[in-house]
Parts: structure tokens; C-alpha cells; sequence
């Protein structure tokens, strides 16, 4: 969990659940992306007592476990005790596609895994991520509907969808824009329009929207920050420690 | 859980289960394997990691990349890792016909600098270099101008594939070798058992011998690599392929991109349309995406300019550089009367620092 992220949105860990969807965002290719915000919210909401489910499409559950351990978060205990529950979609994707002599219906391995997290109880979940359904062929219709489908099971539970959107996704599609419409939380990871650069990694922004009153969108100034390996440092743009 | 990407403990003792080939990183906790190129495994921060796949996006002709992917196998050879190359060629033996025969570690010594009898403090300092040289501990510098015969590579366990029909029967070959015992990642370390890498080579996915630059193909090609990813993971594997990405369109390139570990970009010079400020390099590197396994942030290496040369003993990387500034106000008189130096049209000329 990054202190000075809890910070920046103004939670702690004894909060209510306010937030219903919240949507992680890349602003372009950069050596640093959005996935590093997914162990803060993992070990965040297990802080707070809650239940989550991770669906894991991009890594495999170990690498879950060494990065939650390196932000304080000993997640195999929280396996053992029950609250963290990982769906490992990549491992059972290599078994789908050796099994396979043509290809099946990309729908239906959606509506299977709808109904395998309609089964569980939790109350966040955790999908990693919904772009790369598209690069792995889906039709964005359904991918869209499995979406729908999700937000409403959570919405129902009283609960939190997590997700996150890579570069990949083009601005003016269909899954972006719907996802920036169910968001009450959007945070966008950017890098430096100069390039790279080892003291500032990126920007870092956050878009609030209030679901019971759509007009009401609150945006948070855009801050500066450099991740290391244990902690994310936050800092008002143009303050870095290197410049300073 | 099982800790099925493998990283090493930290043991100096007996329970520490030993792979050849393979060091632990600096950086994280990984298990890492050498490229086969030392100056690329420095500016990867050690090398490869186990378990991850490297993309090298092919230049225009893919000279450099074939010669890469022979480096990679060289150093399975020289390591005793289990190789897998499956391409479309009819002859998939060549590529093992031709890999670099390594160089011995004479030739490399250079000839020590005498003794310095004024700059004495300075004798145990290293000479200023411009490439990512280490000293190669883990890695081996390779002759591109001899192969290996074929008794040098005849112990280790290689496995070819040659692929007329679908991508799917890659992955299904690939698979049972890396369910053999010795390249499972153990769930527990147990001293007894040997393990052994597989090093798998898939050169030219996606170029035209496998299929069209459309839609459709890409999203095989994704779900080919995701699929690749999940094996990787889960046993002891490290994997490059080199795509043709100038065949696809920027998207395309990143849905590829997204599916990889490390993806390095290849630019090579001809001899007629080189910029001269590259004289010296036969072409560039450029990272487009670091290896981030088991870590929040990726090792960045000190520079991000990179450009390559290919010697007869050394692939290097360097760091770009402009060449030496030779200033050309000597060599010309051409009749003019010698001006004084102190007049304003020739002052920029003649007084030269």
C-alpha cells in the first residue's frame, strides 16, 4: 500500500467502500504503466477487512505475492485465511489453447467465467486486465456486455470493480469509452511528454465522478511521480528531488 | 502457493539447488540466464529473466536479428540447456550449423598497459570505455567468423520443429518437453533433482512464411504468446522471438508488444544511406520495453541510446555517441593570402583551440 497515494485520494483504510468502479488508465507507452497501482489497491482493500477476488489474465498468481510482499502485504496468508481469492486465467489459458483444435466460440469462455465469478462471494473485485481480452481476440461487443454484466453483479453486492484499460485500447473505441463512463474513479498513468526520464516516471491524475449527481466530475490536479522498488513518491510537478 | 515462477533462495548452502548457466540477479530476486551477448546483458540488468519471453523487433532485413538468435543458442550450447528452435525453414539443422564458435579467453585479455611511473594512482582504475563491457562472468564471447562443429553441441538435448501447418503445434511440442522432470519449477527446492533450462528460439513470427499481416493474425499470434507466457511461467524457460514488425501497422505492434516480457527494436544502417554522425555503428537499439518480472519497477539501464556493432569476436553495445570532432580548418589553404589572424573574416578559422 503507497501512503502518499492514499493521500493523493484522500482514503484511509477505515473508510466505507465508497468508490463503484474504478478504472486504471495508461496515457502511452512508457516504461512504467498502470499495473503498479493493482498491488496498491490489492493491499489496500485487504487492509480495510474486505474481501477480493483477482482474476488474473497478465501474470501469474506468484508474481501477485512477491510484489504484494515488497508493499508490506503478505498475501499468502491472506490466501490461507480466505479473504484473497485468485482466479489464474493465464495458466488456464494455456491449457484452453492446447486443448483446442479450432477455435470455439469466444463467447462463450466469457459467459463461463461470468458465472464462475457470479458463484463467489466477494465483495472487490479485481480484473487484470479487460484490454488484454481484446488483444486476444473477443469481439468487443461481448467483452463490453461481460463489463455490463460485471458492474451490475457488483453493483448488487455492494461492492467495487477494479480494472484496468492498457495503451493498446484506442481512445475512440467502444470499451474505452464505456469504461469511462461507468467509472466514479478514473486514474490515468502518463509519461512525460519529453521522453524518459529516471527521477520522474510519469504523471499521475485522478477523475472523480459522483454517481448520484452525473454532473458533478472532480478533478484532482496532475502530480508527478517516481516508483521504486518499495514505495511510490508523489510530488507537485516540477518538485522532484532531482531538481530541487 | 506454489512458487511457480522459480526464484533462487538465497542459500549459500547445500539446499540451494544449482542450474548451470543461470545467476541471480543484483537487482531482485530472480534467476537469471545470459543472452549470449554480455553487453545486451547489462543493459538488461544481469540478463533474461527465467521465465520470460524477449520479443526482438527485427530490422528491415533481419541480418542482426538472425545473428542474435545464434548468439542465444550458442550460449544454450556453451551452458548445456535444452534448445528448441521451431521455424519454417526447411532445414532447421542449419541454424545449428552455423552457430559462433566461442572465443577462448586469451584472445580477450588485452595486452596490460605498462606501468605508469607519473600517473601511478591511476594504474588500478579501468580505462575509460564507451560500451557496457562486464567482465563476462556469466556470459561468452563468440566468433562470428567460425562456427561450432558439430561435437561441441551434440550433448545438449535440441529439439526442432518444423512448422507447415498451424502455430498450435509449437506450443504443443514446447509443452511436452517442458513437462520432463528436469524443467518443471520445483515446488519445493529438493536437492537432488537436476534441472535444466530449455531455451526456446522461435525466429520470424509473423512474417509472411506464417501468415498475413491482418486482424485475424494478430490475434492469433496474441493468444499464441499468451499461451507461450503461461508455459514460460510455469517452468523453467526463457524464450526469443523475433517478429517483423515493420511488416504491421504502430496498434498492431502494440497488442504484440503487450503479450512480451522485453521487447528490443533492431534498426540497422546500409553502407549508402548511413548518417555519418554513425559511422561507427552497423545500427540501433532501442528498448521499447523492459523486463518486469516479480518487481513493481523494471531495472532502467544507465543509457537509453543505444547502438550496436558487430565485430569478428564481439557483438557490443554502446552507448551513442558522436564521433570525434576532426576539425578541417587544417587541411585548407587553397592559394588564399595568408590574413592575418586578427582579421574578422578569418578569426573563427585560424584560432582554433
Amino acid at each position: 500500500m503507497f501512503d502518499q497515494l492514499n493521500n493523493f485520494l484522500g482514503w484511509r483504510t477505515t473508510d466505507e467502500l465508497k468508490e463503484d468502479f474504478i478504472l486504471l488508465k495508461d496515457g502511452g507507452p512508457s516504461f512504467i504503466e498502470a499495473p503498479f497501482l493493482l498491488h496498491h489497491f490489492i493491499s489496500f482493500f485487504l487492509r480495510s477487512g474486505h474481501k477480493v477476488v483477482l482474476a488474473s489474465l497478465e501474470q501469474t498468481p506468484p508474481y501477485y505475492v512477491v510484489s504484494g510482499s515488497k508493499i508490506g502485504c503478505n498475501l499468502e496468508r491472506e490466501i490461507s485465511e480466505g479473504n484473497l481469492e485468485v482466479v489464474d486465467l493465464l495458466g488456464s489459458s494455456l491449457d484452453e489453447y492446447l486443448s483446442l483444435n479450432e477455435d470455439k466460440s469466444n463467447s462463450s469462455t466469457l459467459k463461463d467465467l461470468y458465472q464462475k465469478l457470479q458463484a463467489m462471494t466477494w465483495k472487490v473485485l479485481i480484473i487484470d486486465d479487460i484490454s488484454l481480452l481484446l488483444n486476444l481476440g473477443h469481439n468487443e461487443n461481448d467483452v463490453i456486455n461481460f463489463l455490463h454484466y460485471l458492474h451490475v453483479l457488483s453493483r448488487k453486492k455492494g461492492g467495487c470493480l477494479i480494472t484496468l484499460l492498457h495503451h493498446t485500447v484506442d481512445c475512440d473505441s467502444a470499451l474505452y469509452r464505456k469504461c469511462e463512463r461507468l467509472a466514479t474513479l478514473t486514474i490515468e498513468v502518463k509519461g512525460l511528454g519529453t521522453g524518459f526520464s529516471k527521477d520522474v516516471h510519469g504523471n499521475l491524475s485522478a477523475v472523480k465522478r459522483d454517481i448520484s449527481n452525473n454532473a458533478s466530475v472532480q478533478r484532482k490536479t496532475s502530480k508527478q511521480f517516481k516508483l521504486t522498488d518499495r514505495t511510490l513518491h508523489i510530488f507537485a510537478a516540477g518538485t522532484s528531488t532531482a531538481v530541487l | 502457493m506454489k512458487r511457480t515462477t522459480f526464484t533462487k533462495k538465497s542459500g549459500k548452502g547445500a539446499s540451494g539447488v544449482v542450474i548451470p548457466g543461470t545467476h541471480p540477479s543484483l537487482h531482485n530476486g530472480l534467476l537469471l540466464v545470459s543472452t549470449g551477448i554480455p553487453s545486451l546483458d547489462v543493459v538488461l540488468g544481469g540478463g533474461l529473466p527465467v521465465g520470460s519471453i524477449m520479443m526482438v523487433e527485427e530490422d528491415l532485413f533481419g541480418r542482426f536479428s538472425k545473428i542474435i538468435l545464434k548468439y542465444y543458442l550458442a550460449e544454450g550450447v556453451m551452458c548445456n540447456h535444452s534448445l528448441f528452435v521451431a521455424s519454417f525453414e526447411d532445414k532447421n539443422e542449419e541454424i545449428l550449423t552455423q552457430l559462433p564458435k566461442p572465443v577462448t579467453k586469451d584472445i580477450l585479455t588485452g595486452s596490460k598497459t605498462d606501468d605508469m611511473k607519473i600517473a601511478f594512482r591511476y594504474r588500478d582504475l579501468s580505462t575509460a570505455t564507451n560500451s557496457l563491457d562486464a567482465p563476462p562472468k556469466y556470459g561468452h564471447y563468440y566468433d562470428i567468423s567460425r562456427t561450432m562443429d558439430k561435437i561441441d553441441y551434440e550433448h545438449c538435448g535440441i529439439t526442432t520443429l518444423n512448422l507447415n501447418k498451424l502455430i498450435r503445434s509449437t506450443l504443443n511440442k514446447l509443452n511436452t518437453i517442458a513437462s520432463d522432470i528436469q524443467h518443471t519449477a520445483p515446488k519445493s527446492i529438493v536437492a537432488k533433482t537436476k534441472l535444466n533450462i530449455i531455451r526456446a528460439a522461435i525466429p520470424g513470427l509473423g512474417s509472411p512464411l506464417w501468415c498475413e499481416n491482418t486482424e485475424d493474425n494478430v490475434s492469433s499470434i496474441a493468444r499464441f504468446l499468451h499461451a507461450l507466457r503461461a508455459l514460460a511461467r510455469n517452468s523453467l524457460m526463457t524464450c526469443v522471438v523475433t517478429v517483423p514488425t515493420h511488416l504491421y501497422t504502430p496498434h498492431q505492434v502494440n497488442v504484440i508488444r503487450h503479450m512480451v516480457d522485453c521487447s528490443i527494436e533492431l534498426e540497422s544502417f546500409s553502407k549508402e544511406k548511413t548518417n555519418p554522425v554513425f559511422s561507427q555503428f552497423h545500427g540501433l537499439i532501442r528498448l521499447k520495453k523492459l523486463p518486469c518480472l516479480n518487481s513493481l519497477v523494471p531495472f532502467i539501464p544507465q543509457s537509453l541510446d543505444l547502438g550496436f556493432e558487430l565485430k569478428k569476436t564481439k557483438f557490443q553495445i554502446k552507448c551513442l555517441h558522436l564521433p570525434p570532432d576532426m576539425s578541417d580548418g587544417a587541411a585548407e589553404s587553397d592559394g588564399k593570402t595568408q590574413k592575418s589572424p586578427c582579421d574578422s573574416n578569418t578569426l573563427h578559422r585560424k584560432l582554433d583551440f
